[in-house]
């Protein structure tokens, strides 16, 4: 009998994924031998012969801290501490022409290259960094945002993972600087309205798509752990490709003379990291994780290894059947009563109404998990009764995500009214607590952007 | 006290995750401290229990089947020839009982390719390699069955290039067939005078000439069907034009020879080449 894997310490991955795509060579020459019909009285040369045609792994991976280490298994089950990442890996091993078997040149070097959001200028230069961000900014320490080229909004951030009273915000629209907070500390609503917008723009289209930047991976001092995550999967993926090129297995010749050559294909990890402002991962509630979805997609030209690499807010979301279960649980009889009763004008007419017909144009954005239970906030936007209006909820909700359909109870009581009226994008709004989501979302891409050479 | 299936299942994998940390935790390379040279065997104790532990869990019935990735494509790569088998005999019966009813089109049923989708678990012996793992009980599939594999194995005819090699591998004997290299043979024949040579001129189309490796050395095959010691083998070497008795024409077999079986050999497949090079003429 076998000791089941895991939890394995994360830097065995790519010997385990190599020992994985090792495997299939070896079957091959089991199925060939089969074909052979060792039985027949005398050789026959076979007419046909069994091909293992392709093989596709959809690989699900937990990974765990464990002490200082970063450990994955393969049940949930199994987990020796609390889980911080899901990670998905997906890759295909199927026949491929000597020449696209071949391994790759050199084991230790990918080319990464990241996705960066569309709304993210790349590189800016110190002087542009310091023309459009607050007193200190530099490159090192700022992103600067172009939130469309509708609004002509620019926000430059500096410190985000310091928050809403640490960071330096400055916003500029047509180049002239805009207030950004009111006197009583009220947000204004238009550089976040457009900042909304360009999310849902975002995340509506495929966010690994897009234009890219080199990423240089290897030349960072103190390597994050999503870095060195990243890292290991890559190598995961050279390893394969490595063990599959250079397969020489002791056969006879004419099973030899008949075995296909495999490669790699299709390497895609998705991983959903949790981490803490200073972009590590997150072991606790405690830390009040900020969830980023990391894909990274691998493939081999002439040799070499490149990898395109992606990030995105999994915990925003403008569509598909979560949204909807949010948007349902809002229209349920006791909340819109609830939301009546906080005498902010809404009648449950009107509050369903706006659910009902606007609800394309909702979003939904986690601001806080807990164990059992979510923080979220909800923007709807649309015209009634003749005028523009905006309401944005912030409650407490139960999420059974993975339940088929996706489940949402709200914590009835919970439900409160952050925004209701026009939204003039030059009027004050928005606390602190809605403000706090974009800017740690700004944090984690500036992380990223940190990395960049 | 009384201990159901469920109850010893839950306990036994209890204890096999317990006995694994420890292993892990005394076999981690990176752990402070090293374990004292006369506790080297315990590991391996330990791991011995761990195994023992993962039999019980099966004898208790939660995983039904475990297997090394090649072995259980293997099976499947049997199963397919099996059945395929089995659908060669079906196709014969069919083609019989349809024998003399014309408007029925005669066929043959093949299984092409075979795909599959199957939610597995994973696991590793340990330092070796991996096992997919089916479990039976409904709790253990649904939170351990998550890793996902689809396949096909197809039945596919080779690629040109891999027959050209395995014929190339094969051992067999070569015959000379072309008209032209013949004539060559033949003129070196008459040429050289040598033993017997008119009995292979005149019997051109029915002699076997075979090269030997060096390609320019042939040897030469001839058998008549009036007599049994009229059986011959020559070397005929191109270079020195020398043609010489191997096995003489109309030597007598010796007490105890019996050269029968290989004369109707050697004189079925001549009267084949005949046949083929009079057809090509």
């Amino acid at each position: 009998m076998n000791a089941e894997v895991g939890p394995l310490r994360l830097d065995t991955l790519p010997k385990t994924v190599e020992e994985l795509a090792g495997q299939v060579p070896r079957t091959a020459v089991q199925l060939l031998r089969i074909s052979m019909n060792p039985q027949a009285p005398a050789f026959q040369v076979p007419g046909e012969v069994l091909v293992l045609g392709e093989l596709r792994f959809r690989w699900r991976l937990y990974l765990a801290k464990k002490g200082e280490r970063v450990v994955f298994f393969f049940f949930r089950k199994q987990a020796p501490v609390r889980v911080v990442l899901d990670t998905d890996i997906t890759f295909a091993i199927r026949p491929a022409p000597r020449t696209e078997a071949a391994p790759p040149a050199r084991l230790d070097r990918v080319d990464f290259r990241v996705v960066l959001p569309p709304f993210v200028t790349a590189q800016p230069s110190e002087r542009k960094v310091k023309e459009l961000g607050p007193p200190g900014a530099n490159p090192q320490n700022t992103v600067v945002l172009a939130l469309g080229p509708g609004t002509g909004d620019v926000l430059a951030v500096k410190d985000p993972e310091k928050g809403a009273h640490g960071a330096q915000l400055r916003c500029t629209h047509a180049g002239t600087e805009v207030i950004l907070r009111g006197a009583d500390g009220k947000w204004r609503l238009g550089p976040f309205l457009s900042f909304i917008e360009a999310i849902r723009s975002w995340v509506g289209r495929d966010f690994e798509d897009g234009e890219t930047v080199p990423l240089d991976l290897y030349g960072q001092d103190g390597v994050s752990e999503p870095r060195r995550i990243l890292n290991l999967l890559a190598l995961s993926y050279v390893r394969a490709c490595h063990v599959l090129g250079t397969a020489r297995l002791e056969v006879p010749p004419i099973l030899g003379s008949l075995m296909t050559d495999y490669g790699v294909s299709g390497y895609r990890a998705r991983i959903l990291l949790r981490l803490k402002a200073d972009g590590m991962l997150a072991s606790e509630d405690r830390d009040d994780p900020f969830q980023l979805m990391m894909t990274a997609r691998l493939w081999t030209t002439d040799g070499r290894v490149e990898a395109k690499v992606a990030v995105g807010p999994p915990d925003f979301i403008v569509s598909g059947p979560l949204h909807g279960a949010f948007l349902d649980a809002l229209a349920d009889g006791d909340v819109l009563h609830d939301l009546e009763e906080q005498n902010v004008g809404l009648s449950q007419a009107q509050t369903g109404c706006l659910l009902r017909r606007h609800r394309d144009k909702a979003s939904v954005f986690r601001v806080k998990r807990e164990q059992t239970r979510d923080t979220d906030i909800v923007v709807l936007q649309g015209v009634w009764e003749g005028r523009h209006r905006m309401l944005v909820l912030r409650g407490a909700f139960e999420v059974y995500a993975k339940e088929d359909p996706p489940r949402v109870v709200p914590k009835r009581g919970s439900i409160g009214v952050l925004f209701h009226g026009d939204p003039n994008p030059d009027s004050f709004g928005f606390d602190d607590g809605f403000v706090t989501y974009f800017l740690r979302l700004i944090a984690a891409v500036k992380d990223w952007v940190g990395v960049l050479g | 006290m009384a201990v159901n299936k469920e109850q010893a299942l839950r306990k036994a994998e209890a204890l096999e995750s317990a006995v694994s940390a420890m292993v892990e935790y005394l076999a981690d390379p990176q752990r402070p401290g090293q374990i004292p040279e006369d506790h080297r065997g315990l590991v391996e104790r330990l791991m011995a229990i761990e195994n023992e532990l993962a039999g019980l869990s099966e004898l208790l019935g939660a995983r039904v089947k475990e297997s090394e990735i090649s072995t259980f494509f293997a099976s499947i790569g049997t199963s397919v020839v099996a059945a395929q088998q089995s659908l060669d005999r079906e196709s014969r019966e069919y083609l019989k009982s349809i024998g003399g009813q014309d408007h029925i089109l005669p066929t043959v049923f093949r299984i092409p390719k075979v795909s599959a989708q199957i939610k597995c678990g994973l696991e590793q012996r340990r330092g070796k390699g991996f096992n997919i793992v089916l479990f039976s009980q409904r709790e253990e599939a649904v939170t351990r069955h998550q890793q996902t594999l689809h396949f096909d194995i197809a039945a596919v005819p080779p690629s040109p290039e891999s027959l050209e090699k395995i014929l190339g591998l094969l051992p067999r004997v070569e015959m000379v067939l072309s008209p032209g290299m013949r004539d060559r043979v033949f003129g070196a024949v008459a040429a050289s005078g040598g033993y017997r040579w008119k009995v292979l001129w005149d019997n051109r189309d029915r002699v076997l000439v075979c090269p030997t490796e060096s390609r320019e050395c042939y040897l030469l095959l001839f058998a008549h069907p009036d007599e049994v010691k009229h059986v011959g083998l020559w070397h005929l070497d191109l270079q020195s034009g020398s043609l010489a008795p191997v096995y003489k024409y109309d030597r007598r077999p010796d007490e105890g020879e019996d050269l029968e079986p290989l004369r109707n050999q050697i004189f079925s497949l001549a009267k084949k080449q005949s046949d083929y090079l009079s057809g090509i003429r």
